[in-house]
C-alpha cells in the first residue's frame, strides 16, 4: 500500500516535471507547494534566521527550475530536491563562514572503537524543567559546532527520521559509511554537549 | 539459534539495533548479550537517552505566497546559485556530475574540431603548386629551340667545340 501511494507521487511528480518542461509554470507552483514545507524544515536545522531559510530554500528551488532537464529520473524528484537544497545550504554555510566543514572524516574519531573514552561518555537526558524550546536551541547549538559531514548525517536521521538506505542514496555514500558517520556524530555529539552543558548534560 | 557476542562487536551494533536498522538475525543476539551484559546495557540506555536531545523545533512558517513567487522568479529567468563559491562545486555540479561542465566541454570540442578542419585544409593546399605555377612560360620557346638547333649544328661540324677539356693536373691522376 505504502509502495503503491509513493509510486503514484512519483508519477505525479514526473508528470508535473514534464508540464513544467513544456512551459506549464504552475505545474512547477504545484511542485514548489508540495515540497516548500519539508525543505523549509530541512534547512532550518542549519540557519535559525527564517529569512536565511527563506533564501536558502528559494535559491535550491530557482537552481531546480533552470536545471530542471538535466533531471534524470533514476532518482526521485523529491530526492533530486533535497540533494540540491542540501547542497544550497552547505554553500551558504560555506559562503557566511559558518561552516567547519571538513573534506575527509574527523581525525580525531576515525579510529574510536566502541568503549574508547571519546565514544563512552555518557550523557544524561535533559531535565525535566527544561522547556522543550530551551532543548532545541541546546541541540541546535551543538549541532552547529561539528563538522558539516556529521550534522547531516544527525539532522537526516534523528531530524527527518531517514532510514540508514535512504541517506546513503541522498548523500551517495554506503550504508557502511552512513553507520560509521552516525556512530561517530553521535559521538562527537554527546562531546560536545557535555563540553557546552555540563550541568545539564554530564550523566549521573 | 543464539550465538554470542563479544562486547566489541555489540557496541558495533547498539545504534543501528536503536535505529531499527538491523533484522532479526542481527538482532537476537545483540538482545541476548544485551540480557547478560550489565556494561553494554548501559551503553545502550546512555545512547536511547541522547534521543530525548533530538525534540523538533518550533516550525518555520512558510509565507503563504513563497511558491507563486518562486514560480514567477524561476519563469523570469532567475537561475539562483547565490550562494555558490568558486572553491566548491555548485550543488548541481555535485548532484548531476556535470551539469554546467558538459556543454563547456562539448562547445569546446566543437571548437577544437573546427580549427583542427580549418588547420587541414590549410596543410593541404599549402604543399600543391598554385594553378598560375603550374603554366609553362612559352613566350620565348621557339627562340631556345632555333638556339639549340644552331649549336647541334656546329657541333655537328666541330665535335671539339664546346667541349670542356680536363684540366692538366686531372691528367696527372693517372701517375699515381
Amino acid at each position: 500500500m505504502a509502495l503503491r501511494l509513493m509510486e503514484d507521487v512519483r508519477n505525479q511528480d514526473e508528470g508535473l516535471v514534464a508540464r513544467t518542461l513544456e512551459g506549464d509554470a504552475g505545474a512547477f507552483q504545484v511542485l514548489v507547494e508540495r515540497y516548500q514545507s519539508r525543505l523549509f524544515g530541512l534547512v532550518r536545522h542549519y540557519t535559525r534566521n527564517p529569512v536565511e531559510v527563506e533564501d536558502i530554500v528559494q535559491d535550491a528551488l530557482l537552481k531546480a527550475y533552470s536545471r530542471l532537464e538535466s533531471f534524470q529520473r533514476q532518482s526521485s524528484f523529491y530526492t533530486w530536491l533535497y540533494r540540491i537544497t542540501l547542497n544550497t545550504v552547505l554553500d551558504f554555510l560555506k559562503r557566511s563562514g559558518r561552516s567547519p566543514v571538513q573534506a575527509v572524516e574527523d581525525p580525531e574519531l576515525v579510529d574510536a572503537a566502541p568503549g574508547d573514552p571519546a565514544s563512552a561518555r555518557n550523557v544524561a537526558r535533559p531535565e525535566a524543567r527544561l522547556e522543550r524550546q530551551e532543548i532545541a536551541e541546546a541541540t541546535h547549538a551543538v549541532l552547529a559546532e561539528l563538522p558539516e559531514i556529521f550534522r547531516t548525517v544527525l539532522v537526516m536521521r534523528e531530524f527527518e527520521d531517514h532510514a540508514y538506505q535512504d541517506i546513503a542514496d541522498l548523500l551517495g555514500i554506503s550504508i557502511g559509511t552512513v553507520e560509521s558517520r552516525l556512530f561517530r556524530a553521535r559521538a562527537r555529539f554527546k562531546e560536545k554537549l557535555i563540553q557546552r552543558y555540563p550541568e545539564i548534560a554530564q550523566g549521573i | 539459534m543464539v550465538t554470542i557476542m563479544e562486547c566489541q562487536d555489540a557496541r558495533l551494533l547498539i545504534l543501528p539495533y536503536l535505529d531499527l536498522e538491523l533484522t532479526e538475525a542481527q538482532a537476537a543476539p545483540l538482545r541476548q548479550h544485551l540480557i547478560e551484559c550489565r556494561s553494554c546495557r548501559s551503553e545502550a540506555q546512555a545512547d536511547k537517552a541522547l534521543d530525548a536531545w533530538f525534540v523538533p523545533t518550533a516550525e518555520i512558517q512558510v509565507p503563504a505566497d513563497f511558491a507563486a513567487r518562486v514560480a514567477r522568479r524561476a519563469v523570469a529567468g532567475d537561475t539562483g546559485g547565490r550562494f555558490e563559491t568558486a572553491g566548491r562545486g555548485s550543488a548541481n555540479e555535485v548532484v548531476e556530475g556535470g551539469g554546467r561542465i558538459l556543454p563547456f566541454v562539448l562547445n569546446l570540442t566543437a571548437a577544437a574540431a573546427l580549427v583542427l578542419f580549418l588547420v587541414s585544409l590549410a596543410v593541404k593546399f599549402q604543399g600543391n603548386p598554385s594553378g598560375e605555377a603550374l603554366q609553362a612560360d612559352s613566350s620565348n620557346l621557339s627562340e631556345m629551340l632555333d638556339e639549340l638547333d644552331q649549336l647541334n649544328r656546329d657541333q655537328a661540324a666541330d665535335p671539339t667545340e664546346g667541349v670542356v677539356l680536363p684540366k692538366a693536373d686531372h691528367d696527372r691522376g693517372t701517375d699515381r
